[in-house]
């Protein structure tokens, strides 16, 4: 997509996730908002990283990015981080991309089998805390078949669903299947552990900038000892570093979206996660004591941010799986020393000079 | 929204080419050897090596020809300033002329100015130093006291400046200087002048900071003449001037890589002891890393277009001397109690090293209080 339609795109569906998510309860429901759904697909974003010779926008990680950000910072309780994501794996995996919502997640502990020799593949396992996995018709999983892992896309008709939810209140389903016929896919360059994480922290770096600006907008209306809290110089350093932290994950997000391109940057979501992970505590810490007591009620729209962001650090890799994988990797025999690791990955993408 | 911009970029091809003829030469000129030692690092002076590096065409390299400069792009700079700095290397004698210095005079300089003082900067044969903190103004830098009072034929100039790295190696110094009574600011009636430390009355005292080591000193001026010629801009546009070279000050990568040496030692540590908490420690250290590079980078292709990174580096520079400081401080606490073996030992020393100079990162170039002031001013809070 060129930029201009990425701007235009992204303009148009800010707008609308605004208005969706201002008619959006205090407490997320459990059942997926069909209307709210149908503008989505309606305005065709769900199909952001199809080809237009398939009806898609054609858009790529940086569209993803910026569509997701979006999302993030409007905390919209829909599965569209995970639909478009999967939308946009199964065409280039010469699958048929089913209707409506869709989800995935990583699993290790289940594993496939092959009915027949010429027979079709039939799965018995438990995929855990599948997002909006009672809303959804097919999901998507990676499993090991074998001493192989395989990627899957299984319809949910025939699985028994166990509901549960993130703290933020958004479904994370178990999805249990037995003898279930599911289609092997084909994997692609990175893994679902990966690719989760990637869309998690587009929508980390969206929830962040709404809490800055929510707070900064707070402290110059609220009055205390007779001024804006903003006139505090404790206030303002405060918000200063949430502001710091903001950049910062915005900038790690949108570099492993570039670096997402080359089909190599497995190390690049790895390290913008794990950033995105340390960012949360203190941000969330600041922006509730900025808040003071009005921030800690339902009512609220703070809550909505930072009960998201204390989710998302923990799917797709907390900071104590990502730290362990990037530093095996920065280790790694192949470069000498860990400022190697970093840069010699730049001759991956190189613009025109 | 609030909108940073840290829009980050690519490489150009010719910058990954340069990256591998510095790391050439390094491994020529320090060996790997040097590692293990004490760091050398950006504040550390060597003459020799910064000429060497002036004849590799690594100092001035965005500035134009016909001042001694390469007319290189600002990314093609950033990889070299990196590659410089994660090894270590012993740049300070050149260092500041080449970050602000030199480019202070390209902004603000005469003709005459530029065509005496940038050639041989570029030649890494001439130094500059700051003259900006003084015992009664530090972080309130319009609080200076140090005066300049026209005579024939240029200025007189009384007072002391301190905190000057590298004063004792330098050769010039630009000086903000007061030269007029403020009116209705106090940022007004301030001037910098491009001061000749060999100039009579001019007396300069290293001091030993807590490790012992004389890094910067008190410059002392005792009725020191200063030529027309070396006022340096405009008489009362000081402040100005001096924030647009603050910013170049804070920028670099020298904000966020001078303790990475201690993180490639431990690296190397970690490659032969390898266990779940040094994995983890690396990793976490890598990945605020590699967003401060990306940040670092965004801000330089920013400023090559013209547009103002101020308040981006203050956010960089903050963020990046927090890292410096946190990988001591995080290595002391992993590192097995134990340690007998020479490379241990030495792995030891250099977090005692660290430890001792990390409170100055983030004073040094603009506190952290200052630098937050900064970021919220944007921010309309204050």
């Amino acid at each position: 997509m060129s930029a201009e339609a990425t701007d235009t795109l992204v303009g148009a569906v800010d707008r609308l996730f605004e208005h969706l998510a201002s008619a959006e309860g205090p407490r997320d429901t459990s059942s997926l908002n069909e209307s709210a759904w149908r503008r989505l697909e309606e305005v065709g974003v769900t199909s952001l990283l199809v080809p237009e010779t398939e009806g898609g926008y054609g858009g790529g990680w940086r569209d993803l990015e910026a569509v997701l950000h979006s999302a993030g910072f409007w905390a919209l309780s829909l599965p569209i981080a995970e639909t478009i994501l999967v939308r946009g794996l199964l065409g280039p995996a010469g699958a048929q991309v089913p209707p409506g919502a869709i989800s995935f997640n990583v699993t290790t502990d289940a594993s496939l089998q092959c009915a027949a020799e010429h027979g079709p593949n039939v799965f018995t396992g438990t995929i855990r805390d599948v997002p909006w996995g009672r809303n959804i018709s097919f999901v998507l999983f990676d499993v090991l078949a074998e001493r192989e892992r395989l990627r899957v896309l299984a319809s949910t008709e025939a699985a028994f669903v166990t509901a549960s939810s993130n703290i933020a209140g958004e479904p994370r389903d178990d999805l249990k299947f037995v003898n279930a016929p599911v289609t092997v896919i084909n994997k692609g360059n990175y893994d679902l552990m990966t690719l989760g994480a990637l869309i998690r922290v587009f929508q980390i770096s969206g929830a962040l900038d709404y809490i800055l600006n929510l707070s900064v907008r707070y402290v110059l209306e609220r009055k205390q000892f007779g001024r804006p809290l903003a006139e505090f110089q404790v206030i303002q350093h405060q918000l200063a570093v949430l502001a710091e932290e903001v950049a910062a994950v915005r900038c790690a997000a949108m570099a492993a979206a570039s670096a997402a391109e080359s089909g190599f940057a497995s190390f690049e979501i790895a390290a913008a996660k794990l950033r995105a992970n340390l960012a949360v505590s203190h941000s969330t810490s600041i922006a509730h004591q900025c808040h003071g007591a009005i921030g800690l009620t339902e009512e609220y729209s703070l809550q909505r941010a930072t009960r998201r962001l204390w989710a998302w650090r923990s799917e797709f890799g907390n900071d104590r799986y990502w730290s362990e994988w990037l530093g095996i990797e920065a280790l790694n025999l192949r470069s000498l020393t860990i400022w190697q690791a970093i840069t010699d990955r730049d001759g991956d993408r190189v613009s025109p000079s | 929204m609030l909108q940073l911009n840290f829009r980050p970029v690519e490489l150009p091809a010719s910058a990954l080419s340069l990256r591998q003829e510095v790391r050439a030469f390094l491994r020529t000129e320090l060996g790997l050897s040097v590692r293990c030692q004490l760091p050398r690092s950006w504040t550390t002076p060597d003459p020799e090596f910064s000429r060497k590096v002036a004849s590799q065409g690594w100092i001035g390299m965005i500035w134009p020809r016909k001042y001694g400069g390469w007319e290189r792009n600002a990314l093609e700079r950033h990889v070299v300033m990196e590659e410089l700095l994660a090894a270590g290397a012993p740049v300070g004698a050149h260092w500041i002329s080449d970050r602000q210095s030199g480019p202070q005079l390209l902004r603000f300089g005469t003709e005459a100015q530029k065509q005496r003082f940038l050639p041989p900067i570029t030649r890494g044969e001439l130094y500059f130093c700051i003259g900006m903190s003084e015992p009664s103004a530090g972080s309130d830098l319009a609080a200076i006291r140090t005066r300049a009072i026209q005579v024939e034929g240029g200025w007189l100039v009384n007072g002391s400046k301190i905190w000057t790295t590298n004063a004792d190696i330098s050769h010039f110094m630009i000086a903000l200087v007061r030269t007029a009574e403020p009116s209705t600011s106090r940022h007004q009636g301030l001037s910098q002048f491009i001061i000749d430390l060999g100039s009579p009355g001019i007396s300069i005292r290293p001091i030993k900071d807590l490790m012992g080591v004389r890094q910067f000193s008190e410059v002392f001026f005792n009725s020191v003449f200063v030529s027309q010629d070396m006022l340096l801009g405009s008489s009362g546009d000081g402040w100005n001037q001096v924030t647009t070279e603050l910013w170049l000050e804070r920028s670099g990568p020298e904000r966020y890589l001078s303790s990475y040496q201690l993180l490639e030692v431990y690296g190397w540590f970690a490659a032969q002891y390898p266990d779940t908490i040094a994995y983890q420690t690396i990793g976490n250290l890598t990945a605020q890393l590699w967003t401060l590079r990306q940040m670092s980078i965004a801000i330089a292709d920013h400023a090559a277009q013209g547009l103002d990174p101020s308040v981006e580096a203050a956010v960089l520079k903050d963020l990046g001397t927090t890292f410096e400081q946190q990988i001591p401080a995080h290595i002391q606490s992993v590192l097995p109690s134990e340690m007998h073996s020479d490379r241990q030992k030495a792995i030891q020393e250099m977090v005692n090293y660290f430890l001792q100079s990390s409170p100055a990162f983030s004073i040094r170039g603009g506190t952290r209080e200052i630098l937050r002031g900064i970021i919220a001013r944007r921010l309309a809070l204050r």
